[in-house]
């Protein structure tokens, strides 16, 4: 049952979401109006029910294909790139990528200490001057700054 | 022979010493904006726009042109060095831009882009100094109907001919389709698969969808192969080396030419815009004999897209100023410029602020030649970037992929959907599912809602509607083609393989 999962993962979930955009098409939403003509379900109901379709079609064509590998190493940097994201709250977003990038090159990758510095140097820099002097974007500063600064 | 004249006229004002640093300003930092991944024109120009305020309406509006057409340029360089498309009518330019820099030849493929930008820009304003008012009106006679046609072959052609198997390709168009549905009904304005998320009532932006979806997910692919050395590590590069033989330019030639002229009238038609251009061309491209097959690192499918952005984005100039209709949404940006110096674009602006409208127009020509050569000699500073190891370079793109998916949206909540996007994209990697469909069903989408929903409206629900003029009928027999194609070739292959 698991393999079968794995492999036809992408369609199995397809045709539950186009089930949802179905329901919700026309039971919230609505199809049809008699006065106005379509209604705000009406597209997305007509693309839900194409997906549920080749969906179905999909898992029936995928049930003799092997199901692909994947590499640990990617999953590293989907947990990395979470804790960015749960970091930005606590910390801010720029010391949590500064923290990342450090952590990274040195503990991962066992870069020198020259090429880490030199790296996080011009990757602040660029940051800093492009996205916070030119473009005024500001970032969030955490809930740690917050209180402090409060 | 009255437009020569007036182009003339035009450059004259376009010539003048503020107008040329404006211009070359405009195309540095459209090349700079291109090439950041997550930035774009609209974002560049929405903050160029108030720097502008000072300066009289004809130098504002040509630092603000040249930024969007330099863009198109600067596009092209993150996507076939890094496989990050700096812009969303760069994402075809990753197809075979990429794979050409993997082989080795990443200097070949910026000069490519280069030239065959420079190539389809210029047939692009060609076309519109000779026919600005007349290339406009051809647009405007797509009513609901032939747009909603229009819109159903762009999306079925890219799913079809993208991938060996057609239907992994329609799951995608549809999956990119649903996602635009979600936030507010265009309609009726009341919200829509937001699942009572206040965040999600503003819609799924698109830039973090495409910085995720091409760019992280390819950077979560590398991971497993970082240790590994690449070609393009060992390339020697430089720019003697980057120049195309005389084969390799009447290769990107005759795409190029093709895709200028076609680009052009995409580019005039309401909501089609650059990104739709290029990839109808690499559609187009296909159907011809490609000494490289598309995809594995052809300079036909970089010289076909390239062109074909670039000669859109200046045929979008064409409804903008005749008759105030933007293109795509910078196109939109600029026409606030223009109603905020208190110009009126349409008709009447050809006869009533002629030295600006020209002078407009020729400031395009001068952003070409300026855009061009800045970019050819920038190639040997850029492709330095392709030195550095792979290892090297992961955490250098998470962190432009974060931090331009947050500066799109100003909150968390862009990062999230990068992320989200990423993963999804990464899952279609694996599993072998083309990622350009999604990309561009959210782009053409909103305008398929729009007029199919308009259509029907008018016709009060009956399909007749889509046969009563020559052009829609003309389209959808072409859409029902395409449709029939794939499944007509697995009837054939299921008989030949049971015959035999």
């Amino acid at each position: 049952m698991k393999k079968i999962v794995l492999k036809c993962l992408i369609p199995i979930l397809t045709s539950l979401l186009s089930l949802i955009w179905i329901i919700l098409g026309i039971k919230v939403y609505g199809f049809w109006d008699d006065v106005n003509g379509p209604s705000g379900g009406f597209f997305p109901v007509i693309i839900g029910c194409v997906l549920l379709i080749v969906s179905v079609i999909t898992i029936i064509n995928s049930r003799n294909n092997e199901p692909p590998e994947f590499s640990r190493d990617s999953f590293l940097l989907i947990a990395a790139i979470i804790l960015i994201f749960a970091g930005s709250l606590i910390i801010g977003l720029l010391p949590t990528l500064l923290i990342f990038i450090i952590l990274w090159l040195k503990c991962l990758e066992k870069m020198p200490w020259k090429t880490t510095i030199l790296t996080t140097v011009v990757m602040s820099v660029l940051v800093y001057g492009v996205f916070v002097l030119w473009l005024k974007v500001s970032f969030p500063i955490g809930i740690v700054f917050e209180a402090i600064i409060i | 022979m009255e437009n020569i004249k007036m182009l003339f006229e035009g450059f004259e004002v376009a010539l003048s010493l503020q107008n040329i640093l404006a211009a070359a300003f405009g195309s540095i930092l459209g090349l700079i904006i291109g090439a950041l991944p997550g930035i774009g024109s609209l974002a560049g120009v929405a903050l160029l726009l108030p720097l502008t305020f000072n300066f009289n309406p004809t130098t504002g509006i040509i630092m603000l042109a040249s930024l969007y057409y330099a863009n198109m340029f600067g596009g092209s360089f993150s996507a076939i060095l890094l496989n990050i498309p700096g812009t969303a009518p760069s994402v075809m330019t990753a197809m075979d831009g990429y794979p050409m820099a993997k082989k080795g030849q990443p200097g070949q493929a910026l000069f490519t882009a280069n030239i065959s930008s420079f190539i389809g820009g210029l047939i692009g304003m060609v076309i519109l100094v000779f026919s600005a008012t007349w290339l406009a009106k051809v647009g405007l006679k797509f009513g609901p109907a032939e747009m909603t046609t229009l819109m159903l072959i762009a999306m079925t052609s890219i799913s079809w001919l993208v991938g060996k198997k057609p239907n992994k390709g329609l799951i995608v168009t549809c999956l990119g389709i649903m996602t635009t549905t979600i936030g507010m009904d265009i309609f009726s304005g009341t919200p829509r698969y937001n699942f009572g998320s206040l965040y999600l009532l503003g819609g799924v932006p698109f830039i973090c969808v495409t910085i995720g979806l091409v760019g992280f997910s390819q950077v979560i692919e590398t991971m497993a192969t970082r240790n590994k050395p690449t070609e393009i590590n060992q390339t020697k590069l430089t720019l003697k080396g980057s120049l195309l033989t005389k084969h390799e330019f009447k290769r990107l030639l005759p795409p190029a030419l093709r895709s200028g002229i076609i680009g052009t009238f995409v580019g005039i038609l309401p909501g089609a815009g650059a990104t739709a251009s290029t990839f109808l061309n690499y559609s187009i491209q296909k159907t011809f004999k490609n000494e490289v097959e598309l995809g594995e690192g052809a300079i036909e499918g970089v010289a076909a897209v390239e062109a074909a952005n670039n000669s859109a984005s200046a045929g979008a100039f064409a409804p903008l100023l005749a008759l105030g209709i933007p293109g795509s949404g910078t196109g939109a940006l600029l026409l606030g410029g223009l109603m905020m110096w208190g110009l009126n674009p349409g008709p009447l602006l050809f006869q009533n602020n002629p030295e600006f409208t020209w002078g407009v127009i020729s400031s395009l020509f001068i952003a070409n030649f300026l855009t061009l050569t800045i970019a050819l000699f920038s190639i040997p500073w850029i492709i330095k970037v392709l030195k550095v190891p792979v290892k090297l370079m992961i955490p250098c793109i998470t962190i432009i992929c974060v931090v331009g998916s947050y500066s799109t949206t100003n909150s968390m909540y862009g990062v999230a959907i990068m992320i989200t996007a990423g993963i999804i994209g990464y899952l279609f990697k694996r599993y072998k599912y083309p990622l350009a469909p999604f990309v561009l069903s959210m782009v053409l989408s909103k305008t398929l809602e729009i007029n199919m929903r308009r259509s029907f409206m008018i016709s009060h629900g009956s399909i007749k509607i889509f046969f009563e003029s020559a052009i829609s009928t003309v389209f959808i027999s072409i859409f029902i083609i395409i449709m029939l194609v794939p499944i007509i070739r697995g009837i054939v292959n299921w008989f030949k393989l049971h015959v035999q």
